[in-house]
């Protein structure tokens, strides 16, 4: 920070003093930064979080991911850890850290509502692909029926099935990308239930709706830059050991062991990978209220 | 908050510079983009170079017959050319920007020399040549991610590092009505807006800046909180009537910038 080196007299040296909070007054003190991060100090921020707490958010991953075998009530469990791993995130990023008992404390009597989230947005997303899906059908078929027409007069079997190529994988794009669209509404679905304390399960995913809007092409940098990130995990940990079991002849005992390893291997890797995703959401979340709310735009209190 | 990795550096001059460093989302971010536009430029150089050997294979059929070997060669010469492309797009761009490619550019990121000069040819070019090193293994994101300073085995034997760019503060752009105008002459008399400080002058004009993005529900919310913040700050006694919180902060701002102006000339006319 500016100090201020020398005692100023007053009334002499006043205006040198002046033209030195001038100078503050251009550059923001860095340690409040106010403005929207850009997607890629969104991942930064995400990982510099995750690097910092790293003991506590394994352990809870790790936990998440057992409970995850016992079915329904597990589920729940994991998607309420799940949420846990971004209260924890967001309350660090508004400088309010919270112990894991406590956000555990404000969690647990939502259990249920975390499990009807997950179950509603999974639902949705399943809607969203088969209404896409029919519509994609729908188009691929109109635009066969129109260059069927059509193909009469060029009569050009070679230039025709270009055309009808091009248009189908114009149309797969569309699809494609309607289908991420929607799938950006609802990426922090689940955050808002586990930080708003007067808000149930249907609300947060409707928040997660509003705040999103005007941010899908951000949101979906973001997922690409983390998928990137997170690629060599993912490579390491659920791809090397599927290829090792393709090469190894099936039914031996060699094959059940490394199957059995490569198992774990992945459950390594969803645990490594489960609370950056969580903070990737809590950081988004933050920063979409920041953007449409104004969450970190305030006047000190002190005087 | 220190949500990102800092560096600071000492000049010979001893003066010291903190940069903020780039942060792996922002180098995944710019490798991506630059890999884009680089398999597009490796597109167009495939297509031209296979137009070129088709014809030159057919013009040397002519005359000298069928010849293997020069079809190896033709083969040996495009891997060559894509790999200086490859090596080059990050050399070229690298120079020409001064530690920036397209990508960097995009993300605003930037590399530079462990003592804060800018790159020259043989760190750019060391970069260049260990990036398949540390792509192919993944061996960057993981020592990025691991290391203190963010640095690649590129970075690490060039001796670069690669930083955030400083964004200068966009100048202000909205828009104030015109009776906020007329309200900050009455604000300049009845209130202490000298007591406003920077950090409150820069939450405002941050809050003029980006209200049109935000939820309308959330706006009024937000700039009544601001605004009843504000009168305690600058001592208001008595609000005046009808105004709202949106104006009555339009007409702090200008109020603020004014008296800081002021003061200004009052330095200057002083010298």
């Amino acid at each position: 920070m500016l100090g201020n080196p020398i005692t100023v007299a007053p009334g002499i040296f006043q205006l040198t003093n002046n033209s030195a909070s001038l100078a503050m007054s251009k550059s923001p003190s860095p340690s409040q930064p106010i403005a929207p991060l850009s997607i890629g100090n969104v991942v930064s921020t995400a990982l510099v979080l995750c690097r910092s707490h790293l003991k506590t958010y394994l352990q809870l991953a790790l936990t998440a991911y057992l409970w995850f075998i016992v079915p329904v009530y597990g589920w729940a469990k994991y998607f309420a850890i799940s949420a846990t791993l971004s209260r924890l995130a967001f309350r660090e990023l508004i400088g309010q850290p919270e112990s894991i008992r406590d956000a555990r404390r404000y969690i647990k009597p939502r259990l249920w509502s975390f499990f009807r989230v997950a179950f509603q947005v999974f639902i949705y997303i399943i809607g969203v692909y088969l209404m896409l899906s029919i519509a994609f059908f729908i188009t691929v078929a109109l635009l066969a029926l129109i260059l069927g027409f059509i193909a009469g007069f060029i009569n050009n079997q070679i230039l025709n099935s270009i055309i009808l190529g091009i248009l189908f994988i114009l149309s797969f794009i569309g699809f494609i990308f309607g289908f991420i669209w929607f799938f950006s509404r609802w990426i922090v679905a689940e955050v808002p239930l586990a930080i708003e304390s007067d808000i149930n399960g249907g609300q947060s995913i409707t928040r997660s709706w509003e705040l999103t809007k005007h941010s899908v092409p951000r949101i979906q940098g973001v997922v690409v830059v983390t998928f990137l990130v997170t690629l060599p995990i993912l490579f390491l940990t659920s791809y090397i050991p599927q290829i090792l079991l393709i090469l190894i002849e099936e039914g031996t005992d060699l094959f059940w062991f490394v199957y059995f390893i490569s198992l774990l291997i992945s459950l390594a890797g969803g645990v490594l990978v489960l609370p950056f995703w969580q903070v990737i959401k809590a950081v988004l979340y933050y920063d979409l209220r920041s953007r449409r709310e104004g969450l970190d735009l305030q006047i000190r209190d002190s005087m | 908050m220190g949500f990102f990795n800092r560096v600071t550096l000492k000049t010979p001059e001893s003066v010291e510079l903190e940069f903020k460093l780039a942060g792996i989302g922002n180098r995944a971010y710019a490798l991506l983009i630059d890999y884009i536009v680089l398999v597009l430029i490796l597109i167009i150089f495939l297509i031209t170079w296979a137009l070129f050997a088709f014809q030159l294979l057919s013009f040397l059929e002519n005359f000298v017959g069928v010849n293997n070997s020069v079809e190896l060669w033709l083969i040996a010469i495009q891997f060559l050319i894509s790999f200086a492309i490859y090596v080059g797009y990050f050399v070229f761009f690298e120079m020409l920007w001064q530690g920036q490619t397209p990508g960097k550019r995009f993300v605003k990121i930037r590399v530079i020399r462990d003592n804060g000069r800018p790159i020259r040819l043989q760190q750019a070019t060391l970069r260049a040549l260990l990036r398949p090193v540390d792509d192919i293994f993944f061996l960057g994101v993981f020592l990025i991610v691991l290391g203190k300073r963010e640095k690649r085995l590129g970075d690490l034997i060039a001796g670069t590092i690669v930083i955030q760019e400083e964004r200068p503060i966009a100048s202000a752009n909205f828009p104030i009505s015109e009776e906020a105008q007329k309200l900050t002459h009455q604000l300049q008399i009845e209130a202490d807006i000298s007591r406003l400080r920077p950090d409150d002058f820069a939450v405002i004009r941050e809050y003029l800046q980006r209200r049109r993005e935000m939820i309308p529900k959330a706006r009024t919310e937000l700039s009544r909180k601001l605004a009843d913040r504000v009168t305690e700050i600058i001592a208001l006694e008595n609000v005046p009537q009808g105004v709202t919180a949106n104006l009555f902060l339009e007409a702090v701002y200008l109020a603020y910038q004014q008296s800081t102006v002021n003061s200004q000339q009052s330095t200057v006319n002083s010298d």
